[in-house]
Order: structure tokens, then sequence, then C-alpha cells
């Protein structure tokens, strides 16, 4: 009977990632005035989380996992916490894009799941930090209202940038071999963090506010070599994979604030020389290489991670074990780098696939909200932010499929851990204020035309103004065409 | 306003070029993630399945107490291996002894299919209509293995090397498939007292895929490739053999020293000549070698449904005496009966070396196939052309050279005999090669361990092909 629920479970789950894609499609098309149905997508899109934890409550009950995310109370909070953020942020957000948001939610509770499925006492962990980064996302617009002119604070972001990546060599705590955590006391508790993590925002901040004005060699020979810096700083500290996020994230910004392709080419010709000498210089480098290109050749060492990560996703194949049937804690790791295979592993490939489908709908609502940015500010802010999330989602789960050589980054808003989540989830709220703003400003501008337009029929139906009637004659035409 | 229009035109191109750069980031990245999402349905369509079943995956060894593990059949659909009552049972007696090491079973040091399949064993054809249906019946069916297998071959071959006395390895396969026809390792053991501890260690070993053997004269068959490749007139190329060859105090003899006169690589194949091989050697060299070999399989994966050893060859530079040994056979080449039947069948197949392989297709419970194997060629290094030269010459070996004792114009033999010298006292004998040489049915490949020279093997040889030829 279990066994009979379990099999209904896996496609009922592909099913709900589905209608999710569905009907973001849906909404799509109704925003761009191609459909006209009067279905309120959104919302539904919001109730399929709800209906995706009852039916996670449900398996985990039967098959007798009640400590964890089987208990009503954990199911029953996790949901509360997605309604009321989603109630929420439609008020303190208004005009918000609620796909985004939806999606955001979505990967956040999936997380939250399957960490509490490898180990209770994590998945509980990963619900609060999921809370407290949702708290502070509903703060975001207040915080950034207090800051005056976040656009020139270009060098101040260069001091507190520096400050927070060589935290580290003066706090150290080192964790898996990596030595880009710190840590900082309050009330006596020791709070491990990775501040390279924090400064992914301000370096965004840091490149758009240079890049945001007509260009001098001295901004962009600031911004390279700061980037450099930045980038051998935390390949010192082993943090190959977010020193690789980091470039990306200058020669995307350098692409699009200044249309420098020969920069941006040179750059990359460089790195890639850089990323030779590394491998034949730096042993725990080469490691890696070597056991991506052929993790059998060596699957006791170097290729171990990546050759478990294979065996957890391929062994139950398109449908997955079944929700808490498969082995996911034998990949070392699992709980946050490996957070993917164990997701493959259980709910199956389709819905791992379907997965990537949802991060590529994330990265299109923030391309469409660049898109519609006035400021170039802005515009580099949000394309730095989703090319960031964009580029280390394409490494984690290119390096635990064996595809490209392994670096040791979170899957965004899956993977376990506080820094990351929470920063990423602040920085979506960041994309959706812009976003609001927009909406704000273009509603003021429609208000506006509509005033002038009011004033100038009002006063020649009077008879006044003959000249200036003509003068505004354009202005008017156009607005009336928006 | 004039002015100010066209600045605004201007300010208006500048935005729409900025928007451009936008939307050309957002589709690069796309690109690389769609190229993401292709390999993985990649790996799930091509890779997984090679990959999930071998021992390393943990998951391997995981039973589930609700399936019943499907059963293995051979190519008459007799079954090998079968669940009762929730405990494998395999075959009795001498059969079940010839199976051992090809079947395996499942535990910790476990090997064979049993293992390398255990999960395919364990998949749940046809689920939901099972699982609907269990409810009442409480247990579900997995997949069930058909093997390429001929028992009866199986068993004649076993039999034939118990009788010799010997430890040792048969393997005999289709060239032109792949397909293994029979597959057993000499000494076994019987399934009820297989029970693994150290001291058995040499009756687990399955000798056709995991022995790693000195390949000996076997082994020249690789070497003429190497000198057809660089020896542009080797046909006429002339060598006097005195039964002995010197060069800078390095001696290697011919058989008994028996001198072979004056003789080309065609002689030197049918008569096994060491001395020319090993004068050959050192003016071409051990690179050249080294290349032949690597594209033989040497020093790479072996892609096998069960464990199979990697076939070595030396990496480092060598001295003299050791490339004229190389080119014979002995130094420190090592090779698996399994790839020798390969490469030999490859030469049978036109230079077209297929693949082995022992599943020929899975069904589930309800006798549908699930999966079949299809035959695929592994490559075609060896050219059309080399192998109808040494194709020629191998076929000399039987009717005139040093396998002459089975020269049979109805079975048509052709092949390589070897015998390789472990120590002074212990001497490997092989026998490898093809029948009928005009259109190769089978391949065979033939051990013996400390077995003086090949005459035992060849008597073994003759047998097996003449019970092919009966099926
Ligand atoms: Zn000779």
């Amino acid at each position: 009977m279990l066994k009979l629920a379990i099999l209904i479970s896996k496609y009922l789950y592909i099913g709900y990632i589905s209608l999710f894609l569905i009907f973001s499609w849906g909404y799509v098309l109704e925003e761009r005035g191609l459909s006209n149905s009067r279905v309120r997508y959104s919302m539904h899109q919001f109730n399929l989380i709800l209906v995706f934890n009852i039916t996670t409550y449900i398996i985990m009950y039967l098959s007798g996992m009640r400590s964890g995310i089987g208990s009503l109370g954990f199911i029953v909070t996790l949901s509360i916490i997605m309604v009321i953020f989603k109630l929420l942020s439609k008020k303190i957000f208004e005009g918000s894009c609620p796909i985004l948001w939806n999606s955001i939610l979505f990967l956040i509770n999936l997380g939250v799941i399957i960490i509490c499925r490898i180990d209770y006492v994590l998945g509980l962990k990963q619900l609060m930090f999921a809370m407290l980064g949702l708290i502070v996302a509903l703060m975001m617009p207040m915080i950034l209202k207090v800051v005056p002119k976040i656009e020139i604070l270009g060098l101040i972001y260069l001091v507190v940038m520096l400050g927070l990546v060589l935290l580290p060599f003066f706090y150290k705590e080192s964790q898996g071999g990596s030595l880009n955590w710190s840590y900082i006391t309050i009330f006596n508790r020791r709070i491990t963090f990775q501040p390279s993590e924090l400064a992914k925002i301000v370096y965004i901040f840091f490149l758009s506010s240079l890049f945001r004005k007509q260009n001098s060699k001295f901004k962009i020979g600031l911004a390279t070599i700061t980037s450099a810096t930045l980038v051998i700083i935390l390949v010192i500290q082993k943090d190959l994979g977010t020193a690789l996020i980091y470039f990306m994230t200058y020669i995307t910004l350098l692409y699009v604030g200044t249309g420098n392709i020969t920069l941006s080419g040179l750059a990359i010709v460089l790195a890639s020389i850089g990323s030779f000498v590394a491998y034949k210089g730096f042993p725990h480098v080469a490691v890696r290489i070597d056991s991506w290109k052929n993790p059998l050749s060596d699957p006791f060492g170097g290729g171990y991670q990546v050759l478990q990560s294979l065996f957890s996703m391929g062994t139950y194949g398109y449908l997955g074990s079944g929700l808490g049937q498969g082995y996911p804690e034998i990949v070392p790791v699992v709980e946050s780098d490996f957070i993917y295979s164990a997701i493959g592993e259980e709910f199956g490939g389709i819905f791992a696939i379907l997965l990537i489908v949802i991060y590529i709908l994330i990265f299109y609502r923030i391309a469409n909200i660049a898109l519609r940015s006035n400021k170039k500010f802005n515009s580099l802010v949000v394309v730095g932010i989703g090319s960031l999330l964009y580029v280390q989602t394409i490494l984690i789960i290119g390096g635990v499929m064996g595809i490209l050589p392994l670096t040791g980054v979170t899957l965004p808003l899956i993977s376990a851990g506080g820094s990351s989540l929470i920063i990423t989830i602040i920085m979506i709220s960041i994309v959706q204020w812009i976003q609001r703003n927009n909406m704000i400003e273009k509603k003021l501008e429609i208000e506006e035309a509509k005033k002038h337009r009011e004033y100038i029929i009002e006063h020649r139906n009077r008879g006044l103004f003959e000249k200036d009637i003509k003068a505004y004659k354009d202005v008017v035409s156009e607005e009336s065409e928006e | 306003m004039e002015i100010e229009s066209k600045e605004e035109k201007m300010k208006k191109g500048m935005e729409g070029k900025f928007k451009n750069k936008i939307r050309f980031i957002f589709i690069i990245n796309l690109i690389f993630m769609l190229f993401i999402i292709i390999s993985i349905i990649k790996f799930y369509r091509e890779d997984s399945f090679g990959l999930v079943n071998k021992t390393l995956n943990p998951r391997v060894f995981i039973e589930d107490e609700n399936v019943i593990k499907g059963s293995i059949y051979d190519s008459n659909g007799m079954e090998v291996a079968k669940t009762v009552d929730g405990r494998r049972v395999y075959k009795k007696g001498i059969m079940g002894e010839s199976f051992f090491h090809l079947i395996g079973y499942v535990k910790e040091e476990g090997f064979g299919l049993e293992s390398n399949y255990s999960l395919a064993l364990q998949k749940v054809g046809g689920e939901l209509n099972q699982r609907i249906n269990a409810i009442e019946e409480k247990k579900v069916y997995g997949n069930n293995l058909h093997l390429t297998i001929d028992g009866n071959m199986q068993k004649k071959a076993y039999e034939q090397i118990v009788q010799s006395g010997k430890n040792g390895s048969i393997i005999m396969l289709e060239p032109s498939t792949g397909k293994v026809i029979a597959m057993v390792s000499n000494p076994s053991i019987n399934y009820d007292n297989a029970k693994y501890n150290k001291s058995d260690e040499k009756k687990f070993l399955n000798r056709s895929t995991s022995g790693l053997y000195a390949p000996g004269s076997v082994f020249k068959v690789v070497s003429s490739i190497t000198i057809m490749e660089n020896r542009k007139d080797y046909e006429s190329e002339k060598y006097e053999c005195t039964g002995h060859i010197n060069i800078d105090g390095n001696i290697i003899k011919c058989y008994n020293e028996v001198a072979h006169g004056e003789i080309t690589l065609e002689d030197a194949i049918e008569q096994s000549c060491n001395t020319y091989f090993a004068y050959m050697g050192n003016e071409i060299g051990i690179d050249k070698l080294r290349e032949t070999a690597e594209k033989l399989n040497f020093n790479g994966e072996f892609d096998f449904e069960i464990e199979v050893s990697k076939s070595k060859f030396t990496k480092e530079e060598v001295g003299t005496s050791e490339l004229m040994q190389t080119y014979i056979g002995q130094g420190k080449t090592l090779t698996t009966p399994l790839n020798m039947v390969t490469i030999l069948g490859g030469v049978g197949n036109g230079g077209i070396m297929m693949k082995p392989y022992v599943v020929d297709y899975i069904s589930d419970y309800r006798g549908k196939v699930v999966n079949r194997t299809k035959p695929s060629m592994i490559n075609k290094n060896i050219t059309l052309e080399q192998s109808t030269k040494l194709n020629d010459m191998l076929i000399k070996v039987v009717e005139s050279g040093t396998g002459k004792s089975i020269k049979n114009n109805e079975l048509k033999i052709a092949g390589k005999t070897g015998s390789a010298e472990i120590t002074e006292e212990v001497t490997h004998g092989w026998f490898v090669g093809y029948a009928p040489y005009d259109m190769p049915k089978i391949a065979i490949a033939v051990l013996l361990e400390d077995s003086e020279n090949s005459k035992a093997t060849l008597k073994i040889v003759e047998k097996l092909i003449e019970e092919y030829e009966k099926l």
C-alpha cells in the first residue's frame, strides 16, 4: 500500500512542477497581452506549493518518518511561513513580479523539505534561516530607503568588500578544507558565516556604481584591479567556485556596462591562462580537474564525490526512488554541495530537469526586470544579481553531474547553509524592490500625463493658450499611444 | 527643437544597444543551461545504466524485501539463477560450477552478474500494474536477465579444462557480434561451498576477465601489426635466424634454439620465431609497439558487464633486453584472456573489434523485452589489409606451423599459439584464434597455467570447436 502511494506520489510531484511551469507560461502570455483568459495564474501557482507540502506530509506520515517532515507541526509551520510571506510581499512590494516570488518560494520550500528528509536538525536550521532571510527581504525596502543614494557609494563599497573577504584571515574558521569561513560572536554565541557570500551583493553594487555613467579609463581600471585582487584572495582561500563566480560577474557587468568587448575578451583569455597555471601549479586544482575528466580512474580518491553523486542521480532513473526511499545520505556533503543529486535520486531525473527550468524561469524574469529599469545603475545591479545566480547554478549542477569540474558552491535557495540562503533571498528582494520602483515610476508618469492632458483640454475649451496647445500636441499624441 | 530630438534619438539608440547587451547575456547563459540539460538527458539515456550497476555503488547491495529478484537464463532458456522463498538458488553440480565466476553473488566481496545486475534484477517492470495487484499478493517481481551464454557449451568447456587438470580459462565468442558463448575459469567452486575466505581466493578469481597473464607468443600478433606499419617491404624483407640473437650482450633464443633460417614475417609467425621479433623490435623501438598495443585496449578501460582487469603495457622507456622481451610477449606486458580473444576476434572479423557482451536482453515479469543489448564496435584500429595478411599467417600457423597438431580441413581453424615463461619452471600455454577462417563464426581463447607448452591447449581448442560446429 505504501509502495503504491509512493509510486503515485512520484507522478504527482512531476505533475506539480510541470503545472508550476505551465502557470508561469500562462502568466507571461497574459502579461504580454497574447492571451486573455483571466485565470489567476500566480495564485494557482502559489497554491501548488501548499499542495506539494500536503502530499509530502502524507507520504512521510505513511512511511513512518514522523519526527521530521512527517510531523504535522513542521509542515504546517513551513506552509504558514510561505503564506505569510506571500501576503506581505504583495503589500510591501507592490508591483513586484509574483512569478519570481513564487519560484523562489518553491525552491526554498523544496530545499527545506529535502534537507529535513536527509537530516532533521539541519532541516529545522534551514527553516529558521529561510524565515530569517524572508523577514530581512520584507525589510529591504525600508533599509534601502534609509541609505542615501546607493548608486554613488563606490569607494565605500570597495572598503567594505575588501574588509569582508579579508575577514577569514583574521577570524579563521576552516570548514571542509576551505579557508573562506569566518565568525562573529553575539551574546557569547559563535556564529560562523561566509563573508564572501555577503560580499557578493556589495561587489555588484560596487561595479554597477562604477559603470553607471560615461566610462573613464580610471573606472574600468579600478574595477579590473579590484576584481583581480578579490579573485586572487578567494583562490588563496581555496574558494575556487566563488572566485569563478566573481570573475564571471565582472565580465558580464564590464560587457553590459561599458560595451568594451576587447577588454572582456582579454580578461577571458588571461583567466584561461591563469586556470591552466593553477592546474599545473596547485595540486588541489589538478586533482579536481583529473577526477572530473574520469571519476572512475580514482574511485576512492579524487573521483569519489562525483562518482557517488552520479550513482545517486542515476540509480533510480527518470522517476526516482520516491521521497524517503533512496539513499542520498551516502553522498558526501549531500545537504549542501550535492543537494541536487539528492533531489535527482528521490524525485527523479524528470523532476531534476524541470527544476533547472524553474531556474531558467527565475533568470528570465530577472532579465525582464533589468530591461524595464530606467536607471542604468538599477539595470546593472539586476543583471549582476541575475548572472551571478545563473553562473552559480550552472557551476554546481554541472559539477555534481560531472559535466564541469567540481567547484564547491551552493545551489541557490536549496542547499543547506544560512549565509548563502539569506544572501540569495536578499538579492532577489533587491531585484523586486527595483521592479517595484519601476512600476511606481511608470504609474507616476502615466498619472502626470493624464493630468497634463486634462489641463490642456480644459484651457483649449476656454480658448486660451492657442500657441502652447500646438507645442504640446506631439507630446500628448505620444502619450495617448502608450 | 531639432537638436534636442537628435540627442534624444541618440539616447534611445544607446538604450537599445544597452538592452541588447542584456538580452545577449541572458541568451548566452541560457545556452549553457540548455547544454547542461542535454547532458543530463544523455546521462540518463546512455551512461547511467553501465555506471550505476558497478559494485562501487553501495545501492547495489541494498535488497528490497518486497521485490522478488528476477531469474538469470542462458540462451536456451535454462534457469541458471532464481529466487525461491526469498533466497537465491543456483544450478548444482558441474553446470553450477561452470557458471560460478560469471554469475557470482551479492555480498560485500560480491562479483559477477549477480552483483553488477543486482539493481536490474530488482527493477520492477510494469510497476503500477504490479503494485495494484500486490495489495493482495504482497510481492512484486523484478526483471530477468537472458544471457548469450549457451549452457551446453559452457558445461563442455568447463569439463575440458577440469579434465586437463590445469588452472586456466576458456572463452568462446562470436567475432561478428561480440556475443560470448562460453566463459569459464578453473578452479571453480560449488555454490553450496561458496563461503569466501582468504585461503580460497584462488578459486574466486575469474581468470577469464580478472586474471592478468603474460601473453607470450600470442602477443606477436600485436608486434606483427607494428612491423607491418613500420617496415613498408616487410613481405620481402628477410632475416636469417640462427636460433639465437645477441644484441649488446642481450641474448634471445628461439624455442629449443632451433635455427629457422632465412625467413619473412609470415614464416616468423608460422614458426613463432623469437629472434625475428627481437631483431625487428630493436629496429623499430618500444614507442611504436606501445602505440599499437594502446589501440588494442592495453592501458585503457575495457568495458564489460562484469569486473575486468586493465591490460598493461609498459609506459616507461626500456633497455635493449626488455625491448626484445616485450616484442615476443614477455617483459612487463600483462593481459586478460578476454582482451586477447577480442583482439584475435577482430582480426578474424576483418579488423573490426566487437565489444564482448554476455547479457542478451532483459525482460520483465510478463516476459516483455525491456532492454536488448545491441552489438557495438570497440574500434577498427586493425585495417582490413592488415587483418587479411594476418589471417593468411594465422592459417599457416595451424596448417604447417606451431599449431599443426589441430590441422583439420573441415574445422578450418586459424590462430596463434603461445607459451609464456613465468619462471624457469612455470610456463603458461595459450591458444587464441577463430574458425572457420574464411568466415569466422567463433573465436576462442584457451589458457592453461603451468602447462609447459601449448599442446594440451590445442587439444581443447579442437574439441570445443568441433562441439560448437555440432550445435
Ligand atoms: Zn627463429
